[in-house]
């Protein structure tokens, strides 16, 4: 019995036509995928952040500090960057060990004074409300200066990229 | 033929796109500085002027390496927020004692007064901390780090 297939030249159109689809395919899943991504230099912001090297001081009655009627100094947190990847600002988080809590910090403004703090720099962020004990634990966490498509982002590193701070 | 010149480019062109992708999540190398840098504070001196502070420093390296610049801080003692007081990205251009160039080799001196803007008289921590350029990136010698209390007068 004779047994008749595609021709040569429908076959090779068919391939072709296969590959295309699934080049567009993969072409449009990658797309939204990358655009999705924030970048910072030439890589994605994720991996900038185990790159970033801090020390974290917390302080109380800083004297650059003071509270919206002037009478007292607040706390404040001091960062000093040792490390090639620029901070643009921290998130800063309060252990409660007592209550077994985490709360966010409040910070009066959410940028360093001066701009992004870069490599070799110090600076300070004024913190609202704290009342600072002794061996009070802090965690915290740098945010980064991003690229997402046309727009800048302030990403906000992973917990695991901070640094955990103690108050003396 | 143009099947093949088709599938071959779209192969390239899947690769390349694969290849920038992953470049993305590559750890990238990080620069550090050497280990035998060594910077020694000679002397520093602090004198209030106006309303200016001005902050004297001789510097030697004593180290095996050049070194590229320094960040000259000063601040409270228990804290490590810093006001740095010199330009970094000169180098040690326009040292007083010594010919000057960019950076700092083995046994050379660097003197410098720097000026800034404070009059404060307590007892405050100057901190110079050494930097090398590792190919064009910054690496940072904390190690090498100087700090020693000054007062101003």
């Amino acid at each position: 019995m004779k047994k008749r297939g595609v021709s040569p030249v429908v076959a090779t159109v068919l391939l072709i036509v296969i590959v295309v689809v699934l080049a567009g395919i993969i072409f449009l899943w990658a797309r939204g995928f990358l655009s999705e991504s924030a970048v910072k230099g030439d890589r994605v912001v994720e991996m900038s952040c185990s790159d970033v090297k801090f020390e974290a001081q917390i302080v109380s009655d800083a004297q650059e500090c003071l509270n919206s009627d002037g009478s007292e100094y607040l706390a404040a947190i001091d960062i000093n960057n040792i490390g090639n990847v620029p901070i643009y600002g921290v998130k800063v988080l309060s252990y409660d060990s007592s209550r077994g809590s985490i709360d966010d910090i409040a910070l009066v403004n959410q940028q360093f004074e001066g701009g992004t703090v870069t490599i070799g720099k110090s600076a300070y962020l004024c913190l609202e409300g704290v009342d600072l004990n002794p061996q009070d634990t802090f965690r915290v966490i740098p945010k980064l200066l991003a690229q997402r498509g046309d727009s800048k982002i302030v990403y906000t590193c992973p917990e695991k990229d901070g640094i955990t701070v103690a108050y003396i | 033929m143009i099947g093949y010149v088709l599938l071959i480019s779209i192969a390239v062109a899947l690769s390349a796109a694969v290849f920038f992708y992953l470049k993305l999540y590559l750890p990238s190398e990080k620069p550090e500085c050497y280990q035998d840098i060594n910077l020694v504070l000679d002397s520093a001196s602090c004198e209030i002027v106006s309303d200016k502070s001005i902050v004297r420093v001789n510097i030697t390296n004593k180290g095996f390496f050049n070194v590229s610049g320094v960040y000259i801080k000063i601040g409270n003692s228990d804290r490590i927020f810093r006001t740095i007081i010199n330009d970094p990205e000169d180098g040690f251009i326009n040292s007083e004692c010594s010919i000057t160039s960019a950076s700092l080799a083995p046994g050379e001196k660097f003197c410098k007064s720097l000026s800034y803007e404070s009059i404060s008289t307590g007892l405050g921590e100057l901190s110079i901390e050494p930097f090398v350029f590792i190919g064009n990136e910054v690496a940072l010698c904390t190690e090498a780090l100087i700090t020693r209390p000054i007062a101003c007068s």
